[in-house]
């Protein structure tokens, strides 16, 4: 396997590096273990004056976001009434649209970080919250929270890291079928959701015999119902409430989701595949103390530059880099102390890696085009 | 948050009466303590170091009371691994703070978080694989 994870790094690192280490990462030989803990305890006392100050002002923030949602939700199946009428269709579906961004992105993947917890709030509990979309809020909790945000790049445990389909790093070995990776991508791209819900199934168990293989089996249920409920909402119920418009609706509905789908696999994927983010192996993390996991965070991850509307619209994961160091904080506070979070990287002679929409996607697309071939 | 009548008379008092609340470790949850039986076991070797009540101020004790089992007993650790020791099977997954999925409410009592040494007395959800009790902590679980 050849070195792969390239990293801009100043030729001179600002913190003097100490020659022995037991563990580290290859994308920061540079420092040392102590140097790393030193790191953890930097982003422990940032993480701890936030904690500090949650109050309030979070709560009106999100339960703004809520609001805003719902009332885009139900301007938009009611303007889809009138959806014979070309404005109130293309109203209708935009409203809509929007109102499955916001729910997903903003409230949904968010809210299920615990990021809320500390309200009190049954309606923005963390572990019982379930969002529009097809994945269950169960199942994202594991393949997402658990395994995306523990084992974050590891390869072989975070299946995020190209969504068992996709070559998203050289570091994947080289098969034909990789031929197809530009198509499994606008595929997964169309049909995110179904791949997101779908891409924690237990395929080796369902392979297995026995007990696996039921265990596997039963896990499917869950995802069965939430899938029919799903499809049974946007393409019978609403579109049949219409009446004559039904299929109008229909057609709404599913561009809407469309939409969605485009835009979070947009937004996921440029928060941990552009060029200059690092992949692990299992041997890196092993043992791994806090401050590694910090660390491992930070080379993970990517950031995509926008204003106040697109960072909303993006549930705040514009700060990936933030997300990812405290996915516990509520996202609206990442960009008041991304600042903070790019200077310490400066001071450990780390990469903060942020770019523009087109340059982190363009990246994206060049990767998963090139990584086609060997 | 005061500590209510339910509280204390669900609180023992006195070395008799918390001793027989405590479970012994890796044996499981029992249901009706009996307690000659549990008495005899706490002085065995393997159990956890009892809390002398008679100079222990109640205040200063440290244990944590499962509220809805109905059980109260000296930490093992942190709050997840004591609900293990006593028997409880909370829901967990990464045990490093970091996932959420054993996130369980805190009614009351003092808690430090073992990655950074931060206490809270604050009631409300806790990471009970990341928090140990500084002194009486009352969990609904």
């Amino acid at each position: 396997m050849t070195p792969t994870t390239t990293i801009d790094r100043p030729t001179e690192p600002s913190v003097k590096a100490a020659p022995v280490s037991t563990i580290s990462l290859r994308a920061a030989p540079h420092l040392t273990p102590e140097q790393v803990e030193a790191l953890g305890e930097e982003l422990d006392a940032l993480r701890r004056r936030v904690v500090d100050d949650l109050g309030e002002r979070d709560r009106e923030y999100i339960e703004g976001v809520v609001a805003t949602q719902r009332r885009l939700e139900l301007a938009g199946r009611a303007l889809l009434f009138a959806g014979f009428l070309p404005p109130a269709w293309l109203a209708g579906t935009v409203a809509l649209s929007l109102s499955k961004i916001l729910d997903n992105m903003e409230v949904g993947h968010n809210v299920m970080h615990g990021q809320y917890d500390f309200l009190n709030d049954p309606d923005l509990a963390g572990n019982d919250f379930d969002w529009d979309s097809a994945c269950t809020g169960d199942e994202w909790r594991r393949t997402h929270n658990y395994e995306h945000h523990t084992f974050t790049n590891i390869l072989g445990k975070d299946h995020d890291v190209g969504y068992r389909i996709l070559r998203v790093t050289p570091e994947q070995e080289w098969h034909p079928h990789n031929l197809g990776n530009p198509v499994y991508a606008t595929i997964l791209a169309l049909l995110f959701q179904y791949g997101v819900a779908l891409h924690g199934v237990d395929l080796d168990g369902l392979a297995a015999g026995g007990e696996a293989r039921r265990d596997a089996v039963r896990g499917l249920g869950p995802i069965a119902r939430k899938l029919g409920a799903q499809s049974l909402k946007d393409y019978v119920l609403f579109p049949v409430l219409t009446g004559p418009s039904a299929v109008l609706t229909l057609a709404a509905n599913a561009t809407a989701n469309l939409a969605r789908n485009v835009w979070a696999f947009t937004i996921i994927f440029c928060g941990h595949f552009p060029d200059g983010v690092a992949t692990f192996t299992e041997e890196e993390a092993e043992g791994e103390t806090r401050g590694g996991w910090y660390l491992r965070q930070l080379l993970g991850s990517a950031n995509i530059e926008g204003g106040p509307t697109f960072d909303l619209l993006t549930g705040n994961l514009s700060y990936q880099i933030e997300h990812h160091l405290f996915p516990d904080l509520p996202a609206h506070r990442y960009g008041e102390i991304s600042g903070e979070v790019r200077e310490i990287c400066e001071r450990y002679a780390l990469p903060y890696n942020s770019g523009s929409l087109t340059q982190q996607f363009g990246s994206v697309v060049r990767k998963i085009v090139r990584l086609a071939l060997p | 948050m005061a500590t209510t009548l339910l509280d204390r008379l669900f609180t023992p008092h006195g070395p008799e009466a918390y001793l027989r609340w405590v479970p012994s470790v890796g044996r499981g949850r029992t249901e009706k303590p009996d307690p000659t039986e549990r008495t005899n076991e706490v002085e065995t070797a393997d159990q956890p170091e009892t809390i002398d009540l008679r100079r222990a101020p109640r205040e200063t004790e440290v244990v944590v009371r499962f509220a809805a089992s109905d059980l109260v007993v000296e930490p093992v650790g942190t709050l997840l691994e004591t609900a293990e020791a006593a028997g409880l099977e909370p829901r967990y997954r990464c045990r490093r703070g970091i996932c959420g999925t054993c996130t369980t409410p805190k009614q009351s009592g003092t808690v430090r978080d073992v990655r950074t040494g931060e206490t809270s007395d604050e009631p409300g959800p806790i990471r009970i694989c990341v928090t140990e009790a500084c002194d009486a902590v009352t969990l609904d679980l």
